[in-house]
Formats: C-alpha cells, sequence, structure tokens
C-alpha cells in the first residue's frame, strides 16, 4: 500500500492571550491507501486537531503534509478548499447537515462543488442516500425533522458523493445512540470494503475495532500502533481483545 | 437597569465592528438631519435680518428710463398705504472685471451700477468709503472682498466689448436687499458715463405700512402706471414684493438643506433596516443563549430591554459624536444661504431644531428596535434551546439543487435570497432610494458638465455668437440678408428684445419671442408640436403651459398692451433661463403690434470664423456702437477727421437723447464740403452673447457638479456602509453554514459571490423601482431648473453600475469570510 497522507515534523500551535499551547508537537506519521486508520486518545491529546492538519481544513503551524507527495501545507486557503473539493470527504461528530436544506440538497450542495448537475449526478445521490437506508420519503425532510442516525447517513453520502481519494471522520458516532451508531459504522465498514480509505477520529472501542490501524496520540505525539486485520464479525471477540491488550498498553 | 445594561454593553462588545458602522451612519444621520433642519428653520430669519440691518426698502419697481413718469412717484405720495418710499436711478449689464492689469483675474459678473446718492436714497449705505479721495471710487458689496480679492485701493476695470472703464475700489458696504451682491455704487460722474452704455432703469423702493397686501398693491401701482401711457408697459415695469423676495431667497437658501435632508432621510431608511437586520440576526444566534438568560431567571421584557438599549447606546453615542458636527455642518449651511444672498451679517445656527430631531431620531431608533426585540417573548427556554420555532417550520423549497442546470453557486445565493426574500424590502428601500440619489444627480450631472448644452436647453435655443441691435434707421430684411450673405456667417435670426405679453389674463407678464420664419431657427429646441407658422399660431414653454393649463390644440389669448388677440397654442419649447415665454411670428405679432419691426440680429458665425475679428470688420462696415461715437474725446490727424468724429459725437448724442433716427450734416470748409450722416451708424449695440453666456453656464457647470458629485459620494457611502452592516450581520448569522460550505470545498472567493450574489435580485427590484421614481423627481427638476431629456441608455448604464456598485460593496463587504479557516468556522 502507498501512504496516501505523510506528515513530516508537524506541528500545531494554538494562542490564547500570550500562552502558546503545542497541540500537536514534531509528528511524523504516514496514512496508508485503503486502509482504515483509527486515531484514538485521551480527552485533549489532540486528535481532532490532527485530523484537521491532515485533511486541509486547518493549516499547520510548522512542519509538512504530503498528500500523495504533494506539499499541502502551504497551500493558501482558496486552494486547500479546492484540495478538499477534489481529494477529502469529512463526516463530523456534530454532523452539521445545513439546517435550511432538505436532505437532497444537502448533498447535492457537495456534490455540485466539484462537478456540474446532470440527471447521472441526481440519480448516483438518490443511490448513496437509498444505498445507507435513507429513502425517497425522507428525501424531501429537513435534518432538524430526522433522527440523528438519519443525519450522519446523509452526512456520509454528502462526504462520499465525490468520490473522494480519503474520507476523514470526526467521532462519527459520538452524538448518536448506539443502534445508529452502529448504523453509520456498517456504513463505514462498507465504504472500506469497497476501497475508500478512511482516517476517524473516536474515542470508542467499538467504533475502532471497525479500523485496521490504530494509532494512539499522547501529548501531541503518537506514542503507539496497533494493525488489526480486515473486519470480520465472527473474529470480533479476537479483535476486541486485541485492541483492549494495546489501548491498556497505552494507558487508555 | 444595570443588569440590562451589562448585556447590551456584552453585545456591543462582542459586534464591535457592526456596532462601530451603524454607529457611523447614526452620525451621519443625526449630523446630516439635525443640520439641515437647523439651517431650514436659521434661513427664515436672513432675509428680515437683511432688511433690518441696512434700513432698505421691502419693495421695488424698476421701470425703464424711457418708461418712467414723475406721475407714479405722485401717485405713491397719495397712496395712504404708502409708509415711506425712494427713488434712484441704475444701469445694469453683464461685464468682464478685472484686478488692475492682470487679464488672467477677469470675470464676468451682472452688475448693477448706482450713484452714491441712489444708494443714500434706498439704504442706510453702511460704509466708511471716501468719495472724494480717490479718482473714479467704486464701493463694492463686502462679500466681492473674498470672491474678487481685492481691497480698498486697488484698481479694478470694467470692460464693455473692448472699452475699459477703470476704478479705484473706495470701499466696501453691507446691502439689504436692493441688488445685493451684484450692485456697485459709484460717483455721480461716472454713473453719467457708464449711462451712455447701458441699459438704464428707474428703481422706486416702496415700504407699506402693516397689513398691506404688497402684490395688490404693486399691481394696482403697474395698472396705475399703463392707464397713464399708451405704451405697452408690460416687460417695462418689474415688481418685487417682499413676499417674493423672502420666498425666493429662502427656496435658493434652502435648496442645499433640503437636498442634504433627502440624503439624511436614506440614512434614517438604512438605519431602520439594519436595526431591525441585526435584532433578527443576534436573535438567531443567541437563541441558546437566550434560552439560558431566561432559564437563570430574566424575563423576556428583560432580554428585549437589553436589545433596545444596545441600540439606544449607540444611538447617544452617535449623538455625543454627532452634535458639533451637526452644529458646525448647520453653521457651515447656513454661511452658505447667507453668502448666497450676499448677507454680511453674523448668523447662528439655532438649537432648537438640531435637539428635536437628536430626541426623535433616538426615539425612532428606540421603538425600531423595540418592536424587533419583543421578538423574544415567543421563545421560552425550552423552545430557545432547541433554537426557536422557524427551523421546525420549512414551508417550501426554494430553487431545488435537483432541478438546477446553471452555476451552483448562483443557485444557492438565489436559494438564500428566496428563503430571506421577506426581510429584503427594507433593504430594496434603501438601494432604491439611493438609486433615485444616483440617477438624479448623474443625470443633472451630466446634463450641466457641457456648457454648451445648457445654453442650449436652459435658453430654449442655441445662442449667438455676436448680437447686434441696429438703430431705427434701417430695414430689418435687408440688412439681415446683407448679414447673412458674408462668408463668415452660418445664419442670421432677428429676434426680439425687451418686449412682454400676458397670456390668459394672468398678470405676471411672460417674454415674448418674434421670428419671421420658425423654420430658420432650428436651434430652438422644441418638445412638443411645433412652432407657429402662421399669424393666429403660438408657442409656449413648458413652464408657461403648465402655468396656465394649456394644451397643445387649445386657444390661448395674449395681451399685448391694450390688445388682445387669440392664437393657436402649436406646441412647446424648453427653456429654463427664461421659462415663461411665449413664441409668435411676426405677422402673428403685428396682429396685436402693426408697427413692429425687429432691431436685433443674431448672428451664427462659421466654424473657425474669430468673432472678435468679424465684430471690429462689422463695426469697419456699420461703424461703432453709438455710445462708442457719443463717449469718444474728439480726436483726428487732419481737421476733417476731427470735424467728422465732432459731427459723429453730435449725432450719436441726438440718436440716444432725442431719439432721432435719422441725420445728416454738411459743414464747408474752406472750398470742403464735409458731409455725412447717421446711415454709417447701424449698431446700437454690439455683444457677443454666447461668449458671455458661456462664462455664466461654465459657473453653473460647477456648482452642480459639485452637487452631483456630492450626492454620489453620500449614496455611495450609504450603500457601502449598510451592505458592510449586512454582511457582516448575515456572516454572523450563517457562520457555521460557511464553515460547513468551506469544509466541502467551496472557496472562499466561491462563498463571496454566493454572498454578494444575493444582493443582486433585491439591488435589481430596487433600481427598477428607483428609476422609475427617477421620473416624475426628474419631471420636478424640469419644472424647476429646465427639462433634463432622460436618455435611455445612460440610465441603464448608470442602473448596471448601481447593480455593479451594490455587488461589489456586497462582495468585498464578505471578505471576511476569507480570513477565517474552515476549521475556525466549524468550532465556533
Amino acid at each position: 500500500m502507498n501512504a496516501i497522507l505523510k506528515t513530516e515534523k508537524l506541528c500545531k500551535t494554538f494562542s490564547n492571550e500570550g500562552l502558546q499551547q503545542h497541540v500537536i508537537k514534531n509528528l511524523d506519521l504516514e496514512i496508508m491507501e485503503k486502509d482504515f486508520t483509527i486515531i484514538m486518545g485521551s480527552s485533549g491529546s489532540g486528535k481532532s486537531t490532527l485530523l484537521y492538519a491532515l485533511s486541509g481544513m486547518d493549516k499547520p503551524s510548522m512542519g509538512k503534509v504530503f498528500f500523495n507527495e504533494e506539499d499541502i501545507s502551504d497551500y493558501s486557503n482558496d486552494k486547500l478548499a479546492l484540495f478538499r473539493r477534489k481529494h477529502c470527504g469529512f463526516v463530523f461528530q456534530s454532523i452539521y447537515l445545513l439546517e435550511n436544506m432538505n436532505v437532497l440538497d444537502n448533498v447535492l450542495t457537495g456534490a455540485l462543488v466539484a462537478r456540474k448537475n446532470s440527471p447521472e449526478l441526481v440519480a448516483r445521490v438518490k443511490e448513496l442516500l437509498e444505498k445507507v437506508g435513507i429513502e425517497e420519503p425522507l428525501w424531501k425532510k429537513y435534518p432538524n425533522q430526522l433522527s440523528g442516525g438519519e443525519c450522519q447517513r446523509v452526512g456520509i453520502v454528502r462526504a462520499v458523493v465525490n468520490e473522494p481519494q480519503i474520507l476523514f471522520a470526526d467521532e462519527p458516532t459520538g452524538a448518536l445512540n448506539s443502534s445508529s451508531g452502529q448504523d453509520v459504522l456498517n456504513v463505514f465498514t462498507e465504504l472500506h470494503k469497497s476501497g475508500q480509505s478512511i482516517v476517524m477520529v473516536t474515542h470508542d472501542l467499538k467504533t475502532a475495532l471497525r479500523g485496521t490501524r490504530v494509532l494512539y496520540l499522547r501529548d501531541g505525539g503518537i506514542v503507539g500502533e496497533h494493525r488489526m486485520p480486515e473486519y470480520e464479525t465472527d473474529e470480533l471477540p479476537k479483535r476486541r481483545e486485541s485492541l483492549q491488550k494495546f489501548l491498556n498498553e497505552m494507558g487508555w | 437597569m444595570k443588569k440590562i445594561l451589562r448585556l447590551s454593553l456584552a453585545n456591543i462588545k462582542k459586534h464591535r465592528r457592526e456596532s462601530i458602522l451603524l454607529m457611523v451612519l447614526i452620525v451621519f444621520c443625526i449630523t446630516l438631519l439635525s443640520s439641515s433642519a437647523a439651517a431650514v428653520k436659521g434661513v427664515k430669519k436672513i432675509t428680515p435680518s437683511m432688511v433690518e440691518e441696512s434700513g432698505c426698502y421691502k419693495n421695488f419697481v424698476y421701470v425703464y428710463q424711457e418708461s418712467y413718469s414723475d406721475r407714479y412717484l405722485a401717485f405713491l405720495e397719495e397712496d395712504p398705504r404708502v409708509e415711506d418710499y425712494g427713488h434712484t436711478s441704475m444701469v445694469t449689464d453683464i461685464l468682464k472685471v478685472r484686478k488692475g492689469q492682470d487679464a488672467t483675474t477677469e470675470q464676468l459678473f451682472d452688475i448693477s451700477f448706482v450713484p452714491e446718492s441712489g444708494e443714500e436714497q434706498m439704504e442706510c449705505f453702511q460704509t466708511d468709503a471716501d468719495f472724494q479721495s480717490v479718482e473714479h471710487p467704486i464701493v463694492l458689496d463686502v462679500t466681492n472682498r473674498g470672491k474678487l480679492e481685492i481691497a480698498i485701493g486697488d484698481e479694478i476695470v470694467i470692460l464693455r466689448n473692448g472699452k475699459e472703464f477703470p476704478f479705484t475700489v473706495a470701499g466696501f458696504y453691507e446691502s439689504g436687499l436692493w441688488g445685493y451682491g451684484t450692485k456697485a455704487v459709484i460717483s455721480e460722474e461716472d454713473f453719467a458715463s457708464l449711462e451712455n452704455y447701458m441699459k438704464r432703469y428707474e428703481v422706486i423702493g416702496i415700504n407699506t405700512v402693516p397689513g398691506t397686501d404688497d402684490d395688490a398693491f404693486l399691481n394696482e401701482f403697474k395698472a396705475f402706471a399703463q392707464d397713464t401711457t399708451l405704451n405697452d408697459l408690460t416687460s417695462a415695469i418689474s415688481l418685487i414684493s417682499y413676499k417674493d423676495t423672502v420666498t425666493m431667497n429662502e427656496a435658493n437658501m434652502e435648496l442645499l438643506s433640503i437636498i442634504i435632508a433627502i440624503m439624511a432621510g436614506v440614512i434614517v431608511i438604512a438605519v431602520m433596516i439594519m436595526i431591525r437586520f441585526r435584532i433578527v440576526s443576534d436573535i438567531k444566534e443567541q437563541i441558546v443563549s437566550i434560552g439560558v438568560l431566561e432559564a437563570l431567571g430574566y424575563t423576556s421584557g428583560e432580554i428585549a430591554a437589553s436589545y433596545v438599549a444596545e441600540y439606544v447606546l449607540l444611538a447617544i453615542a452617535g449623538v455625543l459624536i454627532s452634535i458639533f458636527p451637526a452644529f458646525f455642518l448647520a453653521k457651515a449651511q447656513l454661511q452658505n444661504a447667507a453668502n448666497s444672498v450676499n448677507y454680511g451679517g453674523s448668523v447662528s445656527a439655532p438649537a432648537l431644531p438640531i435637539l428635536c430631531c437628536i430626541l426623535i431620531i433616538v426615539l425612532f431608533i428606540g421603538l425600531i428596535a423595540l418592536t424587533k426585540a419583543l421578538a423574544v417573548r415567543k421563545y421560552p427556554p425550552v423552545l430557545a434551546f432547541r433554537k426557536g420555532i422557524e427551523t421546525h417550520s420549512f414551508k417550501k423549497t426554494f430553487v431545488p439543487l435537483e432541478k438546477t442546470r446553471g452555476n451552483v453557486h448562483i443557485c444557492l445565493a438565489m436559494k438564500e435570497f428566496l428563503q430571506g426574500a421577506r426581510n429584503q424590502i427594507g433593504l430594496t428601500v434603501c438601494i432604491a432610494a439611493c438609486t433615485v440619489m444616483v440617477l438624479l444627480s448623474f443625470m443633472i450631472g451630466i446634463f450641466f458638465s457641457d456648457a454648451n448644452r445648457i445654453l442650449g436647453s436652459v435658453c430654449g435655443h442655441e445662442m449667438c455668437d455676436v448680437r447686434i441691435e441696429g438703430t431705427a434707421d434701417m430695414d430689418p430684411e435687408v440688412f439681415a440678408a446683407e448679414l447673412a450673405g458674408m462668408p463668415e456667417v452660418r445664419q442670421v435670426l432677428t429676434p426680439a428684445v425687451g418686449l412682454g405679453v400676458k397670456v390668459n389674463g394672468i398678470e405676471n407678464p411672460v417674454n415674448l419671442e418674434v421670428y419671421g420664419d420658425y423654420a430658420k431657427t432650428s436651434t430652438i429646441l422644441l418638445t412638443e408640436g411645433r412652432l407657429p407658422e402662421h399669424e393666429n399660431e403660438a408657442a409656449l414653454t413648458v413652464q408657461e403651459k403648465k402655468r396656465i393649463g394649456a394644451a397643445v390644440g387649445d386657444t390661448i389669448t395674449i395681451e399685448y398692451g391694450k390688445v388682445k388677440r387669440d392664437y393657436l397654442l402649436t406646441g412647446c419649447v424648453n427653456s429654463a433661463v427664461d421659462p415663461l415665454t411665449a413664441y409668435l411670428t411676426v405677422e402673428g405679432f403685428k396682429r396685436m403690434d402693426p408697427g413692429y419691426a425687429p432691431r436685433a440680429y443674431d448672428i451664427y458665425l462659421n466654424e473657425g470664423v474669430d468673432k472678435n475679428a468679424f465684430a471690429e470688420f462689422l463695426k469697419g462696415r456699420y461703424g461703432k456702437e453709438i455710445a462708442t461715437y457719443k463717449e469718444e474725446e474728439v480726436t483726428g490727424d487732419t481737421l476733417e477727421d476731427r470735424i467728422r468724429n465732432t459731427a459723429n459725437k453730435e449725432m450719436a448724442k441726438a440718436m440716444t437723447e432725442k431719439g432721432v433716427s435719422y441725420m445728416e450734416y454738411a459743414i464747408r470748409v474752406g472750398d470742403t464740403v464735409i458731409t455725412g450722416s447717421t446711415s454709417a451708424m447701424k449698431i446700437e449695440k454690439l455683444t457677443f452673447v454666447l461668449e458671455e453666456n458661456q462664462e455664466i453656464a461654465g459657473m453653473l457647470c460647477v456648482s452642480f457638479a459639485a452637487i452631483s458629485i456630492g450626492m454620489m459620494i453620500a449614496s455611495g457611502i450609504i450603500v457601502i456602509l449598510m451592505l458592510a452592516i449586512l454582511m457582516a450581520s448575515t456572516i454572523r448569522k450563517q457562520y457555521r453554514e460557511l464553515g460547513i460550505m468551506k469544509s466541502l470545498g467551496y472557496t472562499s472567493k466561491e462563498l463571496m459571490f454566493q454572498m454578494a450574489f444575493r444582493i443582486i435580485p433585491v439591488a435589481l427590484i430596487a433600481v427598477v423601482l428607483g428609476t422609475f421614481l427617477s421620473i416624475p423627481l426628474m419631471g420636478i427638476v424640469g419644472d424647476f431648473v429646465c427639462v433634463i431629456e432622460v436618455d435611455l441608455i445612460s440610465t441603464i448604464l448608470v442602473d448596471l453600475a448601481v447593480l455593479a456598485f451594490c455587488f461589489g460593496c456586497a462582495y468585498f463587504s464578505a471578505r471576511r469570510i476569507k480570513k477565517i479557516s474552515a476549521y475556525e468556522l466549524i468550532t465556533e
């Protein structure tokens, strides 16, 4: 597998009233193509910050981020937007659907930024929605008329509609109940099986089990890495045990 | 109260930039509105002060010298309504004035000369000038000291058709109503000299006893004067009542203040819209906080009061900043008003209108804020936590993306616009008002940018290069044909000069233009119908047609002297210099005055012909002006020259003083008989009409250009401030949505475009509305100034420019999106 994302001495510092807070410190990391990478760590360890720096959502304070060998750390904001448009998809913990648009328009807003409207595109959007369990009666509904799980599945469709090379997810089940969370995770697993590269931040063990590689972050640096086999239901206890062991070693 | 203020101050601090912008709008609003109100109130004192301080008469009658009779004074002597009166003479003309020998200082002035004794008759001659101290003394209005940059002892030269009249400034005076600004007081001897060259009037100043209807009295006076003679006095006697003077002065003085008040009115609308928009944004943005506050025990009334207090605090801050500029601007407007009527006394801005305006604006702002802030009552804590009910009541999906095929950014902009269309009414009104201001100022500015166009439009016809007023002993047709046959001449017209008539019995006289064949007067600017062709036809200016309420095709009655005739109204002419003018053919006028023969010849030269050289050529062929012969010192190299010059001087005197139309002389000197006649003296007066008026029009251009640019800048500032506040509020309201869009890959520029494009439909509707509103307003301008033709292409271009400007301002104001990363937007 090739490294789709790579960082060199990545640093992210926040300044608050003169106080410098170093959230990511000299981080070197590679994210492999078609991998389902899970980033874990305790609260405040810099998981989300790292995700946003990797995805070009935010600029690093120092160091470099390479996407397919191309340095994106010096990109302007607009160039980063174009980069995200072309290569990335995002799924957020707070879902962040556009409240004033219905389901279909929410997904199309994501799609039309990268491509022209066409009946084929609309058909694909509808197909994707159906695939994640959002059937036609829901397409005209607004986000606040849907359940959290439904919203998040719409969010995932919006993120993958442009067939991004890499999908970022920031605790996608964090705001969902257990049942909805599982539905959403199944969608991620299906996406991964179809060859989608995924980077997901989570602090939930069940979610992390879906990944193939788990990175553990502490004080702005990667302190541990655990590789797991492809996700299969019948291997769950074994996977859980190995992951639990890794996390215990990490002091989780 | 403390906690309410604390909430308000916290909100102001949080949205510092928007608050400052809104305060700037409020400062503009208070400064402009209160200062113009104070100025409008203040100007009402200026004319009475002029009368009081100068002791001048209030009502004036101007009579052509040849029409004057001492019986007029006897009438005044006997009438019990007359409290006091005075009489003097004056001569007047449009002349060039030069400072010393410096040709660069030449300026054109409409100037009246009165003798010292006459000035003392008419008002308290408030001057310390010593008439005996210098040769050819001249005393000018004190306001000319600055305009001409002259001081006591300086030499100024009056130029008239190449002849120079040097004067020494003996002092300055402060004038009352009579001839303010344009009047120069000179010695009796100099007055006697100048009256040979200029039109002389007899001036009667009249004060009536309190309670007298001055207008009725003056009309009675004129009727009496007309009864004493068979001559027509319609245009020979001009009446100016005190009421007319006050009305005219105030209209002139208030013009600038009214324009400023209109701008302030637009700003008031802008402030109202911005406050409403901001409160709606604030409530939407802070709805969870509102819920928290309510849960903590704050009542919805207290929360609403905090919003009201926020805007009242901003208004009070605006008052504190603007109160001194308001007084300063009011004083400046009053000073400008005083200067426009050459009032040299002190002016002060009244405080009451300023304070009233401030109070009204603060109350108005409070009221607007209150009506919107009361919306918080709709949100009990639980509902507020759920972000209100608004998000639960979607009714319609506008511009469904599924069905759109165009540019996604435009589609998204339209979607946002339509969802909030109801809230855009205020913005539409405001941009429409700005469009009206821009269109009016642009049209007026463009119209007044070309002095020649003004002359054409304002005068109703193209002005001639040279006008000759001929002596009585001439055949007009033959002379006109002779002039027209010259290679330098493009066209010759024979206008009537100084004729006045009444139309449909209305007392105020109108000027009369008489031409033999209007087919040759292609330069007259016809706006409707056609010019008269037959003896029973007449045309009127647009304003006169409106005044008498006639329409093309109606029969109108024209009265000249005591003769009335009916004419068919065939058309209308656009003229502002003489907005009340009637047009007849020579044959048509002869129906009222069978002995009429034109004496003026308007000569239009071919392009490239030097008018000065041509004038010299005319003088060589037809003799110098009569006044020149009369005034010239008798000189000559030979005895014959001196004899001829002496004879010419005597003939000129006889022609001007005794009304002689033809003379011959034969003088025998030894064996030689020297003969001559007035045949060689055909020019009574020669003037360069176009040049004189071009200079006046040039000055007019500068004034109107300044007003137009000022109005356009003001409109621009209003739009900039308004859209800056609007965009800042919108970004704040949609902070999260913008962040989401950025995370999806929309660039800052695309989002800025979407935000700016949202106002295009509003601006488009507003611009169309503004354009339609401008048309009747342009009509009003036409009534007051002159009919300005509205050019469709220019109007469309201006509208497009307004649209582009609105879009540009909105785009630029939305640039704040650039500074914030997607990450920050999402985590806000």
